[in-house]
């Protein structure tokens, strides 16, 4: 046989096989931000991927998570944050703009161990993450553990689970702080399974979906209150695409008004610390000699090191109000 | 799309199959593989591709003027041609950091700056299309080369799809004619080619990704945080992740363009296994370097014009190749200590060749060994500050290795493994890239078939759990 029908039978069958096994990845690999409409490869790989997945559910061989199937019953609430349509519960839920609430819960005294967790912008260099612990690192009695995960969030325990993540985290290391920064991933739809066993759909942006996503929140902040912690949670920045940036600020509402049910955790709004005057997105803001600095590398949403400094510097301020901090010699 | 991702095999075998169905018509054939790396390119931003095409009707119609030496004057229209493509690239990388200098310094000087902020997007793969179109008119001016003929190859040259994101820069001399009569009818190396793609992927996603994943991103992010052996790892574990990610791309990148009938010099030739820095610089980056070495190195003088002429060549060919990184002190100094070092490397070769040295004649298998950890540390050194944000951040990173003080940081085993397997791996790699080919040569085809097969989904399981990016994306 030629080499080149080998290559090409070779490359057929793979096509069949590789996304057939790696369904799964397949699925979760397709951004949550939007993939380019003319990828047509790209979808389809993933119809297929998708065919695969129910293939092999029904054939048996996809486990349940347990990840998944430890979240309970679902709850479904409803409210403005994504853009539904208003029903009659939604006029009982907060308004859009919401005043922060007050921590009751009295700070950690030194030495202070703060644990770091969140996707990419805790994870990756020059994000918010990694400035934060360079700011922290300098203060007296204080010990910082930062971890990222890229990609990851609350919407897929099945890629990253968060919840259980913390829960080991704060068992081994006994922290006494908590940042969260996390969500950019989170404007997706994802699978449920029933206590019964049955698989359905929560589309991203429906009632069903706002409810299981409400619940995770609270189940995360839980976890902290349970253990005592302290907790800041970051709040996502304006985004470039604007219809992106509406699913961001969505999810950043859920958790300003989750985050006032639980006397120790504060939201730490960043929406207009990287907006224009007119709260619009803006790619650059002046830094403090005057010059225009950029605000975000080229895919309009992860910062520079500049706006993470501005982030960084920010939750440092609000940090300090509340514990003091005493810089190392 | 990346290379190793689902959607680029859907794609690749796509284009496979029609590379070889429409090679009977050779004029089809080469406006689809234009076709198909414009749609490639274009996945990425539309807009992208528009430069792209500006740029290649321009380099193509200068390198037309340079050949016919138009009113005498082709020396003009080549210092036209790499002006403007110097300029496009200079405009796309380096606007913003002058900008920003500019608003820095001119105001010290009481001058005001009127630069605007523009929010450029650097377009993947600029800084290597541009450095091929630079040879391009740079050859034929040198009468290396003819102008091409024929715009559609011409395009093709600067837009081939396996090439254009990260390299290697091919040259025309190299690429063009493969092109004629319908290029290559039968894959030479077959079984070389699903090597180097097998042994990409296993680099970029298995080694590379777990190393950055679990050490080296979190320690070069706040190394202040991390002890001297943490910083240690992963000093030796980020060199081991930029030949694993940028020579995992490349080998990606020539194995995927061989199995459609393209041959491709080799763009690493296991550089860690040198045992002095002129050697390392052979086998790194080949077609950068060798790049710096004909069009830098070269034209300025090279070894020709005396020894102070040469190592001072030598240092601004480096630094010109750390700026071709990016506009940063970090870059420039990577360069800079490269380019000393390589300096100081020819003053030793050459008292060698002198004999000056018989110390080091005596003792070769010794100073062999000496040569390879002397240059190896050298290297890793060098790319603390290639990885760092910032001079200062590099710095940090060096001193953070004398801290004693800061108790050991508890890492998972793992990571030992992966740094002490990676640094095995340098060693074995090229006899165990051989023994592969040859495996797969003895295999009878429906033994080949499964054991490529299975070859990949082990290697996709063992990937990381998102899409992996690569680090010479960027530049």
């Amino acid at each position: 046989m030629k080499d080149i029908t080998k290559v090409i039978i070779f490359f057929l069958l793979l096509m069949i096989a590789l996304p057939f096994y790696e369904s799964k990845r397949v699925i979760m690999w397709d951004s949550p931000r939007g993939e380019n409409v003319f990828n047509v490869f790209h979808g389809f790989v993933l119809v297929y991927a998708q065919g695969a997945e129910s293939i092999k559910t029904g054939l048996g061989f996809n486990k349940k998570s347990p990840a998944i199937n430890s979240l309970g019953p679902f709850v479904a609430t409803t409210s403005a944050a994504l853009g539904l349509q208003p029903t009659s519960t939604d006029s009982q839920l907060p308004a859009t703009t919401i005043s922060h609430n007050q921590m009751t819960f009295s700070p950690p005294s030194s030495p202070y161990r703060f644990l770091l967790v969140g996707d990419s912008f805790m994870a990756v260099m020059g994000g918010v993450g990694d400035i934060l612990e360079s700011s922290l690192v300098r203060f007296k009695e204080l010990a910082v553990l930062r971890v990222g995960r890229v990609s990851s969030g609350l919407s897929r325990p099945d890629y990253f689970d968060w919840p259980n993540q913390v829960r080991q985290l704060i068992a081994n290391n006994q922290p006494n702080i908590v940042v969260v920064m996390m969500g950019t991933n989170d404007a997706q739809s994802f699978e449920m399974i029933s206590p019964e066993g049955q698989r359905e759909i929560f589309k991203y942006g429906t009632q069903k979906w706002e409810g299981e996503y409400r619940r995770r929140v609270r189940e995360f902040l839980n976890i902290f209150q349970e253990n005592h912690l302290l907790v800041y949670w970051i709040g996502l920045p304006i985004m470039k695409d604007p219809v992106y940036s509406e699913k961001i600020k969505g999810l950043d509402l859920i958790y300003e008004q989750e985050i006032l049910n639980f006397s120790n955790a504060q939201f730490i709004p960043t929406w207009g610390l990287l907006a224009d005057q007119n709260g619009n997105y803006a790619p650059s803001l002046l830094d403090i000699k005057g010059r225009q600095m950029a605000t975000r590398v080229s895919d309009g949403i992860h910062l520079t090191t500049f706006a993470g400094e501005l982030v960084a510097r920010q939750v440092l301020e609000i940090i300090k109000e509340d514990i003091a901090l005493e810089l190392k010699k | 799309m990346l290379f190793p991702t689902f959607e680029f095999l859907a794609f690749f075998a796509f284009v496979l199959a029609l590379n070889w169905l429409l090679k009977k018509w050779p004029l089809v054939w080469r406006l689809f593989l234009l076709l198909v790396s414009y749609y490639f390119y274009a996945l990425w931003d539309i807009r992208f591709l528009g430069i792209l095409i500006i740029l290649s009707l321009f380099n193509f119609a200068i390198g037309w003027f340079i050949e016919k030496n138009f009113w005498q004057a082709k020396k003009f229209a080549l210092f036209c041609g790499v002006a403007a493509d110097v300029l496009a690239l200079g405009f796309f990388k380096y606007y913003d950091f002058f900008r920003v200098s500019a608003e820095t310094f001119l105001p010290k000087l009481g001058f005001g700056t009127n630069l605007p902020f523009l929010e450029i997007i650097l377009p993947v793969g600029i800084s290597f299309y541009i450095f091929r179109a630079i040879s391009y008119l740079a050859d034929i001016y040198q009468q290396k080369i003819k102008a091409e003929r024929s715009a559609l190859d011409f395009g093709l040259y600067m837009a081939f799809f396996p090439y254009l994101l990260a390299g290697p820069i091919t040259r025309a001399g190299e690429f063009l004619p493969q092109l004629k009569n319908g290029g290559a009818k039968v894959i030479e190396d077959l079984y070389r080619h699903f090597s180097l793609i097998l042994f990409g992927l296993f680099k970029k996603l298995v080694l590379s990704s777990f190393l950055v994943l679990n050490l080296t991103d979190d320690i070069f992010a706040v190394p202040e945080n991390h002890s001297a052996l943490g910083i240690a790892l992963a000093i030796v574990a980020y060199t081991l992740v930029i030949y694993f990610d940028f020579s995992g791309y490349s080998d990606m990148a020539i194995g995927f363009a061989g199995l459609l009938g393209f041959k491709t010099p080799p763009n690493f030739n296991f550089p860690y296994l040198a045992t002095n820095l002129k050697e390392f610089w052979k086998r790194w980056h080949i077609s950068l370097s060798s790049w710096i070495k004909d069009y830098i190195y070269i034209p300025l003088g090279g070894n020709r014009k005396g020894a102070a002429k040469k190592h001072f060549n030598l240092i601004f060919s480096m630094v010109v190749a750390g700026l071709w990184h990016g506009a940063a002190g970090h870059f420039i100094f990577w360069g800079f200590w490269h380019g000393l070092g390589s300096s100081v490397n020819h003053v030793w070769l050459d008292l060698k060749k002198a004999r000056l040295s018989k110390c080091a004649a005596i003792v070769s298998v010794l100073g062999k060994a000496f040569g390879w950890v002397l240059t190896f540390v050298f290297v890793a050194i060098g790319w603390v500050f290639f990885r760092a944000e910032s001079l200062a951040e590099g710095w940090k990173m060096l001193k953070g290795l004398f801290n004693l003080e800061r108790p050991t940081e508890s890492l998972p085993i793992l990571v030992f493994v992966a740094v002490a397997g990676g640094m095995i791996f340098l060693f074995l790699e090229k006899p165990l890239l051989d023994i592969f080919s040859k495996v797969q040569a003895r295999l009878p085809f429906i033994l080949w078939l499964l054991f490529i097969l299975l070859a990949f989904l082990v290697l996709f399981r063992m990937g990381p759990e998102t899409v992996p990016p690569f680090i010479y994306f960027s530049f």
